[in-house]
């Protein structure tokens, strides 16, 4: 049952984790000073939480935070492919969607965890959305607001819906072992808390006069397995910038 | 076994411990000392972070293992995040010197960040005529605004809701 716990933890560790790493990249790049800012604060509390998740596993026994985070094999990994996916060409309406559709999942997530049976989980879980709350402001505030805008910004948002939402479903692709981990009362289904996702995202994306039409199954399909280690393209290379100062010296002490 | 030192004696030695970002303010009177439990040299410390992510965690732990240490005693400082910090933890203390350090506060019990940047005063002049420049500063405690009245930049210290 311990693999099975481990799994799950995983899973939201390392949304956690590579978010983050990809968010504080617009550090120095943010169309304005303030959304610098924004995503610089944002991708620091992702980062401490994908910490506080992966402390759980250690306070269990099972290997440290900073084990999990840098001395991995990539098919260990339980991230979704959405939170793995580079800046491209940094575009800031793309930047905003990922933001957007993944804080929506992570509200989700968090509100059903804190009816958690495993009472550490939730019980971080109580903790992370009181902050989380302050990132879900920023994201849905600049949808609506930029949908609202100019023809230009719009379309941007739009296109960038239509590119991510297959990545963003896939969050709630079927977990390995997710019979046992809803039998527990760790979570519940990955549909149900796909099904409140989609009801949270809905009335924001009208507001902002965007339309989601559901992935194809054929968009889908290609992303499956990640919740089973199947790592994106993307994976690799984002890897090895994470590590690259452990790599310099596997044996330094923090 | 008797113990050498009393649990209030060590909260008292830890007021000489704060967040190197908000100096004035000891982690007593922030509100982030949990339980401390003495058994011979032994010391437990819980230690509840205001946010998650805060780099400076790492950091007060060492400072506390450090003071008890010095003080010849075995610490153990366990770090709390699966309880959350609440900004009512704060102590009277701990308020007036957040005020003196120049932050706007928050109005206590508030749960929607925009109802709470909605009522913000000037911590140097005290208009209520203020604008929010952006929700996330410098930490993950704190918001810039910009006075109207006075024209100066100030930071409303924002706790988790």
């Amino acid at each position: 049952m311990i693999e099975v716990l481990e799994s799950l933890v995983l899973s939201l560790a390392d949304d956690e984790l590579l978010i983050g790493h990809r968010h504080a990249e617009w550090i120095g790049l943010g169309p304005i000073l303030e959304e610098d800012i924004a995503f610089a604060s944002i991708a620091q509390d992702e980062t401490g939480h994908a910490q506080a998740y992966y402390q759980l596993l250690t306070d269990i026994g099972l290997r440290t935070p900073d084990e999990y985070a840098f001395r991995r094999e990539p098919s260990a990994f339980r991230s979704a492919h959405l939170v793995e996916l580079p800046n491209f060409e940094y575009d800031y309406g793309l930047a905003l969607m990922r933001h957007f559709l993944y804080d929506a999942a992570e509200q989700v997530r968090l509100e059903a965890l804190r009816q958690s049976c495993y009472e550490p989980l939730a019980g971080l879980a109580c903790r992370l959305l009181r902050e989380e709350k302050y990132h879900w402001m920023h994201a849905q505030l600049w949808i609506k607001r930029l949908g609202c805008s100019t023809e230009e910004a719009h379309s941007r948002l739009q296109s960038a819906l239509n590119q991510l939402l297959p990545y963003a479903w896939m969050l709630f692709e079927e977990l390995p072992n997710e019979e046992e981990i809803v039998a527990a009362g760790w979570m519940p289904p990955s549909t149900e808390l796909h099904r409140q996702w989609i009801a949270r995202i809905t009335p924001i994306l009208e507001e902002a006069h965007l339309s989601l039409s559901p992935p194809r199954p054929d968009q889908l399909l290609p992303l499956q397995g990640a919740r089973r280690g199947a790592r994106s393209p993307y994976f690799e290379e984002l890897y090895a910038e994470m590590t690259e100062v452990v790599a310099s010296d596997p044996e330094a002490e923090w | 076994m008797v113990s050498p030192v009393s649990s209030d004696l060590i909260r008292q030695w830890l007021r000489g411990v704060s967040d190197p970002e908000i100096p004035s303010v000891s982690v007593i009177d922030m509100g982030m000392i949990g339980e401390v439990r003495v058994s011979g040299k032994r010391v437990e410390v819980e230690l509840v972070p205001t946010f998650a992510g805060c780099p400076a965690i790492s950091l007060l732990k060492t400072q506390i293992e450090t003071l008890l240490k010095e003080k010849g005693l075995e610490p153990h400082v366990e770090v709390l995040l699966t309880r959350p910090w609440r900004i009512e933890d704060v102590t009277s203390a701990g308020w007036e010197a957040l005020r003196r350090a120049g932050f706007a506060l928050p109005k206590k019990f508030v749960s929607d960040p925009l109802e709470m940047f909605a009522h913000v005063t000037c911590p140097r002049c005290g208009s209520e005529s203020v604008s929010l420049s952006s929700p996330f500063g410098p930490t993950a405690c704190r918001a810039i605004f910009r006075c109207h009245n006075c024209g100066e930049a100030f930071e409303l210290f924002k706790p988790p809701l």
